[in-house]
């Protein structure tokens, strides 16, 4: 009995494993943060850089893949349907890269004591959305999924108390530092996060929906 | 049941265990190595010296000198390496089989109750496919072990038994006839070791002395080119020279070693080790001698072989050239099946496609592509059947995968025939019927003729270099042809329209022959789709 490689079910293989290393590595990047908000040196602030040229690299290269899967070959309806939830999984991707090294770019040395504690209440519930998300993913299992999904009020409800907090110093005549006019817009990037996270993880529930 | 029963049944067992368990070893190893060590061969084959050691790891590491000469012969096919050191290789095989000698006389047998077990477990328990392959090797080195210890625990009591120990002793005083009767019985084993591990258990059971056993050893090497010579004789022109050289030297050394030990010198008292060690040290140092005396004259050797084997002259037409023998070895069977295809793919190419172009200008060659056409259905028939049987075959994941692209171009070389074939009867019925196509139309019909010939040149460059970058832009291009194929379509009504031109006759004609021109273009395309893996 002879058997056969197919290209396309190849590539589809390869974007899928590219696409759960792109969300490994977004997950070392929370960590690389973690350390810099510890110890904030050039190196570190490197560490967090060089991954998301990684996320970047993969992310192109996804691209064209599916780019190149469509030039080469007319595709079943379901097929096309599962290269454009992928495409759409990687700009979500790419978008969380972005939005760390945002945090990275606008938050310096000084920075770091005041934002550590919120970030990293953010990161916990974002890291476990992550491994969620790369669970479910890899094994097409829609409850872990819905975690993700049920997860995002947790970070929401974080975005909004910080929100709250700094209002409510404005609305006392409390002298407000450039520190935490910095937080609220890393606490909004944090929470883009979250969303991005949600968005692809409905956007693979579909997929599995329609597989099943 | 006595205990002559019982040990010639446990001596069998134990052959048969044996000799399957070099088999499933080999077989093995030729999975996961013949693809690597090809290429390697060619690389370091470069020196003869450097063949003779290639060919010492490469039978070493594969555990068969049939496969290594399979792969050489494949070699020498293809002009990667030279007669002289393909002989070379073969030299080398001969010491690497000694090899396998010099670490089954160790007290191995002890060991093979393990390498089952891991075996058995990785074979029947895990479901990844390398370890799997990891435990069927275990598994047959551990059928190889427990074979020589059935063998040697069997042969003992054998040998106590009065006609077995007069019949032992009758053909020690007779050399010639033992060395005989070992050849026919290595041949018929088509395993030297095997013959020769018989003979180590003799010696250990105190049947026949060290000195006694040289005749087995001696006997054993030539036994083991017999199968060699026979299946050769169906075999190609390198297959033969390559099998009767084997045979010739190995014969060469014998003769010279009969002579040698038993009116010179015997030095078997020299060698060290114990009784199995010193017959394990005279078989490697008999081949190992052998090769030192050929392989400085390694170059007349082949130059002798070639007034013995010449070249047939080349017929004008073509012929399929497949290997029956190449089948034993997958990975050589389909080298030598894409080699083939590829030729063919150049006859469609040059014979066919390219004159349709003069065709068309009215200078007539239908019988002469006739005849191209039966050539290719002929070749397509032989070539398939081939392939269909290398594919009963235990093929690997990649072996298999390119059975399935190679049966796939040569379906579309085939189709490319019988389209053009197709092109040609309407043509010449455009001619029976004196139905004028316009210049128009004419050189429309070249344009596209030019584009399907760079499509399928294009294909047959990828296939030929497995060239993905080719292919994919081959196919990435396919939307200028559709577009090409509206064009024409509308351009013909508009001037059938201009020219007050009513003739059906004419459109049907003509798109007809634009349809199999575009047929050919599609088979060229699916080409270029087989080689990149869509299939």
């Amino acid at each position: 009995m002879l058997t056969r490689q197919n290209y396309f079910q190849e590539k589809r293989y390869e974007i899928k494993n590219l696409t759960l290393s792109i969300l490994d590595n977004l997950d070392e990047m929370t960590d690389y943060y973690i350390a810099y908000l510890n110890n904030p040196s050039d190196e570190n602030r490197n560490h967090i850089l060089e991954a998301e040229n990684y996320v970047d690299h993969n992310e192109r290269k996804i691209e064209k893949y599916i780019s190149e899967i469509i030039s080469l070959q007319q595709l079943d309806v379901h097929d096309i349907k599962w290269l454009l939830a992928m495409n759409r999984i990687i700009r979500d991707l790419e978008r969380i890269g972005d939005q760390l090294t945002n945090i990275i770019t606008i938050s310096d040395d000084t920075d770091a004591k005041e934002l550590k504690p919120m970030i990293r209440k953010f990161f916990q519930y974002e890291q476990k959305m992550i491994t969620w998300l790369i669970h479910g993913m890899n094994n097409d299992d829609i409850v872990s999924l819905d975690k993700v999904v049920q997860h995002d009020e947790h970070v929401n409800k974080l975005n909004k108390d910080t929100y709250q907090n700094v209002a409510d110093l404005i609305k006392n005549h409390k002298k407000i530092s450039e520190s935490k006019l910095k937080m609220i817009i890393i606490s909004r990037f944090l929470e883009r996060i979250g969303d991005h996270l949600v968005n692809i993880a409905r956007t693979y529930q579909k997929i599995v929906w329609k597989l099943g | 049941m006595d205990l002559l029963a019982q040990s010639l049944l446990g001596f069998f067992g134990g052959l048969g265990i044996f000799l399957y368990g070099t088999h499933l070893l080999s077989n093995g190893l030729q999975r996961i190595a013949a693809s690597k060590l090809r290429s390697y061969l060619v690389e370091l084959t470069n020196t003869r010296i450097k063949g003779v050691m290639s060919g010492v790891a490469t039978t070493f590491l594969l555990q068969s000198s049939t496969v290594t000469s399979i792969l050489t012969v494949g070699l020498v096919s293809s002009s990667a390496i030279t007669m002289s050191q393909a002989f070379g290789v073969i030299l080398g095989s001969a010491i690497g089989t000694t090899l396998t000698v010099q670490i089954l006389t160790f007290n191995v047998s002890v060991f093979s109750s393990l390498f089952i077990f891991i075996g058995a477990i990785c074979t029947v328990f895990v479901k990844k496919n390398r370890i799997r392959i990891i435990g069927l090797l275990a598994l047959s080195i551990g059928f190889i072990f427990y074979g020589i210890h059935l063998i040697t625990t069997s042969i003992h009591p054998l040998s106590e038994y009065e006609a077995v120990l007069h019949t032992l002793i009758y053909l020690s005083d007779m050399p010639i006839l033992f060395a005989i009767a070992t050849m026919l019985l290595t041949a018929l084993f088509h395993s030297s070791a095997a013959v020769i591990i018989i003979g180590i258990a003799l010696v250990g059971t105190g049947a026949l002395s060290v000195h006694a056993v040289i005749p087995l050893i001696l006997g054993a090497n030539v036994g083991s080119t017999l199968p060699v010579i026979i299946s050769s004789l169906t075999s190609s022109l390198e297959g033969r020279k390559l099998a009767f050289f084997t045979f010739f030297f190995k014969c060469t050394g014998v003769i010279l070693a009969f002579l040698f030990i038993f009116f010179i010198w015997n030095p078997m008292d020299i060698l060290p080790g114990d009784a199995e060690r010193k017959i394990a040290n005279f078989h490697t140092l008999f081949n190992f001698t052998i090769a030192l005396l050929f392989l400085p004259i390694l170059g007349i050797v082949a130059r002798g072989f070639d007034l013995i084997f010449p070249r047939k002259v080349e017929e004008p037409t073509f012929k399929v050239k497949l290997d029956e023998k190449m089948l034993e070895v997958p990975e050589e069977a389909l080298i030598s099946s894409k080699q083939q295809i590829a030729e063919l793919a150049k006859i469609v190419y040059e014979d066919m496609i390219r004159r349709l172009s003069p065709f068309m200008e009215g200078r007539h060659e239908g019988n002469a592509l006739k005849q191209v056409e039966a050539i290719i259905d002929d070749s397509y028939i032989k070539i398939q059947q081939y392939l269909l049987k290398l594919g009963q075959r235990d093929l690997s994941g990649a072996q298999s995968n390119q059975e399935v692209k190679l049966l796939n171009i040569l379906n579309e070389i085939e189709n490319i025939g019988d389209t053009v074939m197709r092109f040609i009867s309407i043509s010449e019925k455009v001619e029976a019927k004196n139905i004028m196509l316009s210049e128009k139309d004419r050189q429309v019909l070249q344009r596209l003729l030019a584009h399907i010939e760079q499509t399928y040149t294009n294909s047959l460059k990828a296939f030929q270099h497995e060239d993905h970058q080719i292919a994919r832009k081959n196919i990435q291009s396919q939307s200028v042809i559709y577009q090409f194929e509206n064009d024409i379509k509308f351009e013909h009504f508009n001037s059938l329209i201009d020219n007050n031109e009513y003739n059906p006759n004419i459109s049907a004609v003509y798109l007809d022959m634009t349809n199999q021109l575009l047929q050919v273009y599609h088979h060229s395309m699916n080409i270029s789709r087989t080689v990149l893996g869509l299939i």
